[in-house]
C-alpha cells in the first residue's frame, strides 16, 4: 500500500497510452470563446479570402518605385504559398477571355429597335468623329451603335497606397490561421524584402505571428519565473523532496484522469483547457498542505477530515455548476477541474495515507494583535461591491485581450484607409442555394448600382435565362444587314464583317466563379456566402441574408452573452456555497464567508480603481479565486488547531502566487488580468490571515 | 513677389521636356490617313499638348484628368473608355519619345533593327495596341509609329 500512489498513476498511464489513439488534442480555440454563429463567420470570412493578401506598398508614385516593385513581385511570384501577385489592377487574361465569352450576357443591353434612318445618323456621327477626333478612340467594328455598354470606373492602371506609393498585392494560399505555416510565409517573405528600402509590408495574418512569437516569449518568462519559485518553495521552505515527488505524481494521476474522462464527454480535448485545466488542479495541494501539517500522512486509512471534505465538496459543487454554463471554454474546463479535483482528493486522502510522511514540527504562533471582527470585513466588502457595481464597466473587445502590436496596429490602419477600402462598407450575403444567393445579390444591386461584387462576372440562372430570351427575340439579322448597307453608303471599308460575333452561340452554361474575379462564393454548413462591398453613404437595405459584415460587433456580443452567463452561474456557485457553510457552520457562516467575499471585493475594487473596466479573463480569475476561497474559511473556522491550518493555508498560497499569481508579470492583457485577480486575491487572504485568526 | 513667380515660370520652363511633331493617323476602318501638327509639353504632374494643324485644340492631362480646349474657350473633360484610352496614348507619346525609355521594362519588350527598335507591348498594354516600331538618330529619338489591332495607325515625327 506504500506505493499505491504510484502504482494508481502506472495504472491511469497506461490506460491512457491504451486510449492515446482515441485521445484528440484540439488547437481550434476560437470554438471555445465564441458562439457558433460567430465561428461560421469567422469560417466563413476565411474561406471568402478577405483577409488572405499580401500588401506590399513602395515608397513614391515613380516609373523606378513601379519597376522596384515589379522585381518584387516576380520574386514574390516564386515563394511557395502565394499566388495571383498583382501590381496592375487590371483584369487577368483569363478573366479578359472568360467576360469576352459571356459578352452579351454580362454587359447592359439596350433593346430599343432602331430604325434604318436611326442606324445611318449612328454610324455617319461614328464617321464624322473619326475624321474629326483630336484623340485617338478605336471604331468598335463588333458593335458600332453601341446597344451593349459596360460601366468603365475611374481607376487607375496600379493600386496606390494614398500619400505613400504604389501597392502591390499577392494572394496567399496557406491557412492563414495555422501559426506555423504563417509564420513560414512570414519569415520568407520578410527576408525577401529585407534587400528593398523605403517598402512597406502588411497582412492581416502578420498580427497572429507577431502577437503569437510575443506571447510565447512573454509566456516563457512568466513559466521560467513560476518554476523557480515554486523550486524554492518545495526546496528551501518545505524541504521535503519525497512529498514533492508523491505530489507530482498525484497531480499527474488527476490531470490524466481528467483527460481521459473529457476525451469520453466531448470526443477531444482543447489544449487550452489542459493548460488551464492543469493549473486549477494545483489548487488541490490545498488538501495535501493541510494533511501534511496536520500530520494525517501516517494514518493508513481514507483520511477523514471534515474541513478538507467540506472544502473540496463546496470547490467541486461549484464546478459541477459550471458544467452547465453554455460558453465551450468554461463548461469543458469546470468539468475537468471537477474530475480531476475529485481524483486528487482521492488520491491525498487516500494514498497518501500510506506514505508513512511525518509530521512536521511546527512552532506555536502565539499573535499579540487584536484581531479583526469579521463582520467589519464583510461590511467592508460590500462598501467595496457597491463603488465596483456602481463603477464597473464590461470590456467586450476581446482586442483589448490580445498583445498591443502598436507598430502593427498602426500599419493596419494606414493601409485600410490608404487604399480606400474605409470608403466602402463590407456586406455578406448569405442562402440556401447558389442560385438563391446570386438572385439576392442582383436584387440588391438594383438598390445600390454602385456595389461591386461577383455579379459583375456572374449571374443568376433566372437572370441569364431571361437576357437570352431578350436577345433571341431581337431582331440582330436585320440590324446586321442594315449597318452593312448603311455603312457602304456613307463611306466605310469593309469593317463590319464580324458584326455581334458568336451573339448566337450564347448560353448560360459557359458562367462559372474564377479566382481571378476578386470576389468569392463558399459554401458553410448548407449555406451559400459572398461579400459585396457598398458605398459607406449608401444605407444598407434590410433584406433577410443581408447584413454588414462586422465580426466584432458579433464577437462583443458574444462577449456580452458570456458575461451575462458567468454572472448569472457565479449567483448560483454563491448561493451553494451559502448552503454549504450553513450545513459546515450553522448560523455562523461570516467566518467562512468572508475568505470568498472579502478577497473578490478586493479585486473588483482594485481593478475598478486602476481600470474601471472588467474583462472575460477577469472573470475566469475570479471563479478560481471563490474556488481558493472556500477552502481557507472552511479550514480555518473554529480551528482547533490554527498554527498547522494557518501554515498549510500559506503554502497553499504560496505555490498558487507561483503557478497563477506570477502571471501578473506578463505583458498580455489576458494572462495580466488572471495575474492581477489572484494575486490580489491572495493578497487579500493573508490580510485575513493576519487580521481574523483568533483563537475562537 | 512676382521676382519669385517669374523665378518660379523660368523654372517650370526649363525642368519641362517638350517637342514640336507631325502626326499620321491612319484609319482603317475609313481608308484615310489624317495630318496635324502639335507640340507636347510634358512635366512629372502635367502634360500639355497642343495641336496648331488643321484647326487648334489643346489636350491637358493633370491629376489624373483630361481635359481638351478648342479655339472658342470652350473646354471638355474625358470620361470612361476615352478617358482610358487617351491617358494610355498619352503615356506612350512621353515615354516612346525618349531615347533612355527603350529599354526592357514591365511595360514592353524592344528589340533592335538597325537604327529602329521594334517594340513589343505587355500586359494591359498589349491589349491596346500589339507592337510600336521606334526610329532614331544616333540617341535621339527620331520618330515612333504605332500599331494597333484593327489595323489603325498612328506615327508621330518629332520636327
Amino acid at each position: 500500500m506504500k506505493h499505491l500512489n504510484l502504482f494508481i498513476f502506472l495504472l491511469l498511464s497506461t490506460l491512457f497510452l491504451f486510449f492515446l489513439p482515441q485521445v484528440k488534442f484540439s488547437t481550434n480555440f476560437l470554438e471555445l470563446f465564441f458562439s457558433k454563429e460567430s465561428t461560421t463567420l469567422l469560417n466563413v470570412t476565411s474561406k471568402l479570402g478577405l483577409s488572405n493578401n499580401i500588401y506590399v506598398a513602395k515608397k513614391g508614385f515613380t516609373e523606378d518605385a513601379l519597376n522596384e516593385l515589379q522585381v518584387i513581385a516576380e520574386k514574390l511570384q516564386k515563394v511557395e504559398g502565394i499566388s495571383n501577385v498583382q501590381l496592375s489592377v487590371s483584369v487577368s487574361k483569363e478573366l479578359e477571355a472568360y467576360y469576352k465569352k459571356n459578352y452579351y450576357l454580362l454587359a447592359d443591353f439596350n433593346n430599343t429597335k432602331l430604325s434604318r434612318e436611326a442606324i445611318h445618323e449612328k454610324l455617319q456621327r461614328a464617321y464624322d468623329e473619326l475624321q474629326n477626333a483630336f484623340i485617338y478612340m478605336p471604331l468598335d467594328t463588333n458593335d458600332p451603335l453601341g446597344l451593349f455598354s459596360v460601366h468603365i470606373g475611374k481607376n487607375d492602371a496600379y493600386l496606390k497606397l494614398k500619400d505613400y506609393g504604389y501597392v502591390l498585392k499577392a494572394g496567399v494560399t496557406i491557412d492563414t490561421s495555422s501559426a506555423a505555416e504563417a509564420k513560414e510565409l512570414y519569415t520568407k517573405v520578410n527576408t525577401l524584402l529585407k534587400a528593398h528600402k523605403e517598402v512597406l509590408v502588411y497582412a492581416p495574418f502578420f498580427f497572429l505571428v507577431e502577437n503569437s512569437s510575443y506571447i510565447r516569449s512573454d509566456m516563457q518568462k512568466v513559466i521560467t519565473l513560476a518554476t523557480v519559485l515554486l523550486l524554492l518553495l518545495y526546496f528551501f521552505m518545505l524541504k521535503n523532496y519525497r512529498l514533492l515527488l508523491h505530489t507530482v505524481i498525484a497531480i499527474g494521476s488527476s490531470v490524466l484522469s481528467a483527460i481521459l474522462a473529457s476525451t469520453y464527454m466531448f470526443g477531444s480535448i482543447n489544449l487550452m483547457v489542459l493548460a488551464f485545466g492543469v493549473s486549477i488542479t494545483t489548487i488541490s495541494i490545498d488538501y495535501m498542505f493541510h494533511y501534511y501539517f496536520h500530520g494525517d500522512f501516517s494514518t493508513k486509512g481514507f483520511i477523514r477530515q471534515k474541513r478538507v471534505f467540506f472544502g473540496f465538496l463546496t470547490t467541486f459543487g461549484v464546478f459541477v455548476i459550471f458544467t452547465f454554463i453554455s460558453i465551450r471554454l468554461f463548461y469543458e474546463l469546470a468539468f475537468f477541474a471537477a474530475v480531476s479535483l475529485l481524483v486528487a482528493y482521492l488520491l491525498f486522502s487516500w494514498a497518501f495515507s500510506y506514505l508513512e510522511i511525518e509530521k512536521p514540527l511546527l512552532k506555536e504562533r502565539h499573535s499579540s494583535f487584536r484581531k479583526i471582527n469579521p463582520l467589519y470585513l464583510l461590511l467592508l466588502s460590500f462598501v467595496l461591491f457597491g463603488y465596483s457595481y456602481t463603477h464597473l464597466k464590461f470590456d467586450d473587445d476581446l482586442r483589448n485581450l490580445d498583445y498591443k502590436n502598436e507598430r502593427l496596429l498602426a500599419l493596419s490602419q494606414q493601409f485600410r484607409e490608404g487604399l480606400m477600402q474605409s470608403s466602402y462598407q463590407t456586406v455578406l450575403l448569405s442562402a440556401d442555394t447558389r442560385e438563391l444567393l446570386l438572385q439576392k445579390y442582383e436584387k440588391l444591386q438594383v438598390v445600390h448600382p454602385a456595389m461591386l461584387g461577383i455579379g459583375k462576372y456572374l449571374l443568376s440562372r433566372h437572370k441569364c435565362e431571361e437576357r437570352l430570351k431578350q436577345l433571341r427575340t431581337f431582331d440582330f439579322r436585320t440590324i446586321r444587314e442594315s449597318i452593312r448597307t448603311e455603312a457602304k453608303k456613307i463611306g466605310f471599308t469593309d469593317v463590319f464583317e464580324d458584326l455581334y460575333a458568336g451573339l448566337e452561340r450564347m448560353n448560360c452554361d459557359t458562367m462559372h466563379p474564377m479566382d481571378d474575379m476578386g470576389f468569392k462564393i463558399v459554401q458553410e454548413q448548407n449555406h451559400w456566402y459572398t461579400v459585396v462591398f457598398i458605398p459607406k453613404k449608401e444605407p444598407i437595405t434590410v433584406m433577410e441574408g443581408v447584413e454588414i459584415l462586422d465580426i466584432a460587433k458579433h464577437l462583443s456580443q458574444d462577449m456580452q452573452n458570456s458575461k451575462q452567463s458567468i454572472v448569472k452561474f457565479m449567483t448560483v456557485s454563491i448561493v451553494f456555497i451559502l448552503a454549504m457553510l450553513v450545513l459546515v457552520s450553522g448560523i455562523h457562516i461570516l467566518y467562512p464567508l468572508v475568505y470568498i467575499v472579502f478577497p473578490l471585493s478586493v479585486v473588483l475594487f482594485g481593478i475598478t480603481l486602476f481600470w474601471g473596466m472588467i474583462n472575460i479573463m477577469h472573470m475566469f480569475a475570479m471563479i478560481i479565486l471563490i474556488a481558493i476561497g472556500i477552502d481557507y474559511g472552511v479550514y480555518m473556522h473554529r480551528t482547533t488547531t490554527q498554527t498547522e491550518t494557518m501554515t498549510a493555508i500559506k503554502y497553499a498560497l504560496l505555490s498558487t502566487l507561483a503557478g497563477f499569481g506570477v502571471l501578473i508579470f506578463s505583458d498580455t492583457a489576458a494572462l495580466y488580468s488572471i495575474g492581477f485577480v489572484i494575486t490580489t486575491g491572495i493578497g487579500a487572504v493573508f490580510i485575513l490571515l493576519w487580521g481574523t485568526s483568533a483563537d475562537r | 513677389m512676382r521676382s519669385l513667380l517669374i523665378l518660379f515660370f523660368i523654372n517650370a520652363a526649363i525642368f519641362a521636356n517638350t517637342y514640336d511633331f507631325d502626326e499620321n493617323k491612319f484609319v482603317f476602318a475609313i481608308g484615310n490617313t489624317f495630318h496635324k501638327v502639335g507640340k507636347i509639353t510634358y512635366t512629372k504632374e502635367k502634360v500639355t499638348i497642343t495641336y496648331t494643324h488643321p484647326k487648334y485644340k489643346q489636350i491637358v492631362k493633370e491629376d489624373g484628368n483630361i481635359s481638351i480646349e478648342g479655339s472658342s474657350g470652350k473646354k471638355y473633360y474625358l470620361k470612361d473608355r476615352a478617358l482610358m484610352h487617351t491617358k494610355a496614348f498619352i503615356d506612350i507619346m512621353i515615354r516612346l519619345g525618349e531615347y533612355d525609355e527603350l529599354k526592357e521594362n514591365k511595360d514592353f519588350n524592344v528589340c533592335k533593327e538597325g537604327e529602329k527598335y521594334v517594340v513589343t507591348f505587355k500586359g494591359e498594354m498589349k491589349r491596346m495596341l500589339p507592337k510600336a516600331e521606334v526610329h532614331t538618330n544616333g540617341m535621339k529619338v527620331k520618330s515612333f509609329k504605332l500599331f494597333m489591332h484593327n489595323g489603325d495607325t498612328l506615327e508621330i515625327v518629332k520636327r
